[in-house]
């Protein structure tokens, strides 16, 4: 197990899992964009060229693989509505997930996506399960890792 | 006269001991090339003590946990125990001149001699490395990963060094190469002796066995497999 810990968020990788939060830190660029920050989890080799919601990644899963993705949001969507839910989602359920949350449908997956406030930062929190039919079963690993989530 | 008798003597024994001292430690540094593997002539061969696996059998990583950052500041955690095919660490610097093939080959289309392998550099951490020089070198494809830690972890004695971990995270080999084709060389070697019954575990060999001996035409239930061979006929 390994502890990542990047732009104010910090969270605990569990033994066979790889992950990796970027350095965005919503910096201005130089063509007047914000750099979010985005947080990667996989229970399988994340592959270098991946999408900010793990297109790239997702499509190397296994029926018992977890992808999650924390996507950092700009200022301007702290306090509205999609952004309304205060606090890091934790203790997930198998009814949340759907298969039609996924952001690339694959068959058999299962996704969740949640947005929240935290601490006056906006975030999205992207879950895919390798197996909808054994979300109940995959999910207890996906609620540790959220117990071990941090953000500052 | 006798002084200068004493006086050659004793620049005879100073050069003595001058020489001896150029001798022991020339012997010195001949050994320690010829334990990392490298020729008198520089070369670094396949299959010499250095480029054969350290290890007498399989043995685990020292670590199978690469933290580090990435060339965009990102924090990065790999694994090498995760299940799935093996992994190819590459420690490379950007200043070393037998690294520059690498980081050539790794750039292009490559293909490594043992399937489904993924390649992972590593460099020295920000601190000991240049970062934008390493922008320039670092493949697209590949993930590159600094950290001093890994390195420390690992005790790479020189640039370029190799490692073949397989998805268990166990060293399949390691060693150096001072060239494209000594590192095919290398992770063939690495294959074959993965795959000799020396290196397997108990299932692992019971299954070897049975494969040769099906392919002797000795199966199951074969009269032979009862004889005592001590037995005279």
């Amino acid at each position: 197990m390994s502890r990542l810990d990047q732009s104010g968020i910090a969270v605990e990788v569990p033994a066979g899992w790889e992950g990796a939060i970027s350095a965005g830190g919503l910096q201005l660029q130089a063509d007047g964009a914000t750099e979010p920050t985005v947080m990667h989890l996989g229970s399988f080799p994340l592959p270098v060229e991946r999408g900010s919601f793990g297109s790239g990644a997702v499509e190397l899963m296994n029926n018992q693989d977890i992808f999650m993705a924390l996507f950092e949001y700009g200022p301007d969507s702290v306090g509205t509505a999609l952004f309304a839910e205060e606090g890091i989602p934790r203790n997930l359920q198998a009814r949340q997930f759907d298969r039609n949350m996924l952001q690339r449908a694959l068959p058999g997956q299962s996704g969740l996506q949640q947005f929240f406030t935290h601490r006056g930062r906006a975030f999205c929190l992207y879950v895919v399960l390798g197996s909808h039919i054994d979300r109940a079963d995959l999910l207890p690993r996906v609620n540790a890792v959220l117990d071990s989530l941090e953000i500052q | 006269m006798t002084a200068v008798i004493i006086i050659e003597g004793v620049v005879i024994v100073l050069l003595a001991v001058l020489v001896g001292g150029l001798l022991k430690s020339h012997a010195e540094i001949l050994r320690q090339l010829d334990a990392l593997g490298v020729s008198e002539d520089g070369s670094v061969s396949v299959g010499s003590a250095q480029t054969r696996p350290k290890t007498t059998g399989f043995e685990k990583a020292p670590t199978t946990t690469l933290a580090g950052v990435d060339l965009a500041g990102g924090v990065v955690s790999m694994s090498l125990d995760h299940g799935r095919g093996n992994t190819l660490l590459a420690f490379l610097s950007s200043g070393c001149l037998s690294c520059e093939t690498f980081w050539k080959e790794f750039s292009g289309d490559f293909e490594l001699p043992t399937p489904d392998t993924r390649t992972v550099i590593l460099t020295k951490g920000p601190n000991s490395e240049s970062p934008s020089k390493l922008g320039e070198l670092a493949p697209e494809r590949l993930p590159l990963l600094m950290s001093d830690e890994v390195w420390d972890t690992f005790r790479v004695p020189m640039t370029p060094y190799f490692l073949l971990v397989d998805g268990s995270g166990m060293v399949m080999g390691e060693g150096a190469a001072a060239s494209w084709r000594h590192l095919l060389g290398l992770l063939r070697q690495s294959a074959a002796d993965a795959a000799s019954p020396l290196h397997m575990d108990t299932e692992g060999r019971r299954q070897f066995t049975d494969t040769q001996l099906r392919s002797a035409g000795v199966h199951p239930g074969d009269p032979s497999l009862y004889e005592n061979p001590l037995e005279e006929k």
